[in-house]
């Protein structure tokens, strides 16, 4: 039961961080930072992966509501929940990984950590500014922010994992 | 049978997700821009009422140049509402035009489909496509209402258009928005002979019934005659700072179910 409110915590967490500070900055086009995909990330290793659809989906629409986008955020907080156990697999470390512990830097390492997140965070980058341009003419401005825009919310989600790691 | 069932089986998990990725494509796809449903925006009460109160929190950063900007923009209107008096210009049309004040609590600006939440709604008589103005020039159009609040689509979406013109010698055409800088915006339409220059002043058409004419756009920035059709593109900059913006007008046209009831009769009833 202390597990389910943990998550739900995160839960709330991320989506407030994301809609009240993250997107309420502007920088420049080329800097969007997406922190909320951590909360699909940090999902336990056990967790079934219908389960993880949904809520990663559900994570989608309620940013979705916040930037009145219904449907863009959800379809590509899909997309990360869909390739997450793939994803996990090839970087899964040579003793698998264990039940119960959960997926973050001190139980992982940082190497892992930063090649399981930059793998997501590219993959729901590029189809996020894809779906939202709509269009392959702009094909190079889109790479480009993807590029960028990762960068920066791996950044993002570092910290945010340190900073939720932290707390016990 | 057999076979297509083992499939299923054996695919569900690809299946499932292609079906909730259809879902979402057929939510963002089948939403009027301007009619989005206000439960599904941040117009919603829940959403609206989170941001209202963080935005009451952190307003506080940034009120001295706002108080600084407001004080400008009355005396400008206390200027010109003492030119209009000596000048006797009768108002346009019986009722004209009424303006709703509002303030912004939640807005997106770069991202491609941006959109600014403010804290009035269909309680203050605020509805669906009614033009949204700031202290500096055009900010957008309503595209989503509830209750307490609702959703502007400004400028800077790329679904946005925009009835302008030139200042100077009124050949009008349509604003829009590539998605690349939240300070330029393009002007089609506008015919290669017509003398244009940089820093010319691109204002409000009036022909929609959503802004009253002249309202200030932008100016222009720079532009390129496509020698193919023989028409301009210009780049316009916006004279709304969109990075900025705390208050906002709402424009209620008393004239609209007029305006609109004569097009209905003269497009042949």
């Amino acid at each position: 039961m202390i597990e389910r409110l943990k998550y739900i915590f995160y839960f709330i967490v991320l989506l407030l961080v994301q809609t009240l500070i993250l997107d309420q900055i502007s920088l420049s086009v080329y800097v969007n930072a997406f922190v909320y995909i951590l909360f699909i990330m940090m999902l336990p290793i056990e967790a079934n992966k219908y389960v993880v659809l949904f809520m990663g989906m559900f994570m989608g629409l309620c940013v979705d509501v916040f930037d009145s986008t219904l449907g863009l955020h959800a379809s590509a907080a899909l997309v990360v929940s869909f390739v997450r156990p793939f994803v996990l697999g090839i970087y899964s470390p040579h003793d698998g990984y264990e039940q119960n512990k959960q997926l973050s830097v001190r139980n992982y390492g940082y190497m892992w950590f930063l090649k399981y997140a930059l793998t997501l965070i590219v993959i729901h980058h590029l189809w996020l500014f894809m779906f939202e341009s709509m269009s392959f003419s702009n094909i190079l401005f889109t790479m480009l922010k993807a590029g960028v825009s990762s960068l920066v919310s791996l950044a993002v989600i570092s910290m945010f994992h340190l900073l939720l790691m932290s707390r016990k | 049978m057999r076979n297509l069932l083992d499939f299923i089986v054996k695919y569900i998990y690809f299946i499932l997700f292609v079906l909730l990725e259809v879902l979402c494509l057929v939510l963002f796809f089948s939403a009027n821009p301007y009619q989005r449903h206000g439960f599904a925006t941040s117009a919603n009460v829940v959403v609206g009422t989170i941001a209202e109160n963080w935005n009451g929190l952190v307003k506080y950063i940034g009120l001295a140049d706002e108080n600084e900007a407001l004080k400008k923009e009355n005396a400008d209107l206390r200027n010109r509402l003492e030119s209009y008096r000596r000048n006797h210009i009768p108002v346009l049309g019986k009722k004209g035009f009424e303006y709703i004040p509002a303030t912004v609590i939640s807005a997106t600006t770069n991202r491609e489909r941006n959109f600014i939440t403010v804290n009035s709604g269909s309680n203050l008589n605020v509805e669906n496509e009614m033009g949204v103005i700031g202290r500096d020039g055009v900010v957008g159009i309503i595209c989503s209402v509830s209750d307490k609040y609702s959703v502007i689509m400004p400028i800077i979406h790329p679904d946005t258009r925009i009835s302008v013109k030139l200042a100077g010698n009124g050949y009008f055409g349509s604003l829009s928005w590539d998605g690349r800088d939240v300070r330029i915006a393009k002007f089609s339409e506008v015919p290669g002979y017509v003398d244009v220059n940089i820093g010319d002043e691109i204002v409000t058409s009036g022909f929609s019934a959503i802004f009253p004419e002249g309202i200030l756009v932008g100016y222009v920035r720079s532009f390129e005659k496509d020698l193919s059709t023989d028409f301009y593109t210009i780049d316009v900059e916006l004279s709304t700072d969109f990075n900025n913006i705390s208050y906002v007008y709402v424009i209620k046209n008393n004239n609209k179910d007029e305006i609109v009831g004569t097009i209905n009769e003269s497009s042949g009833k």
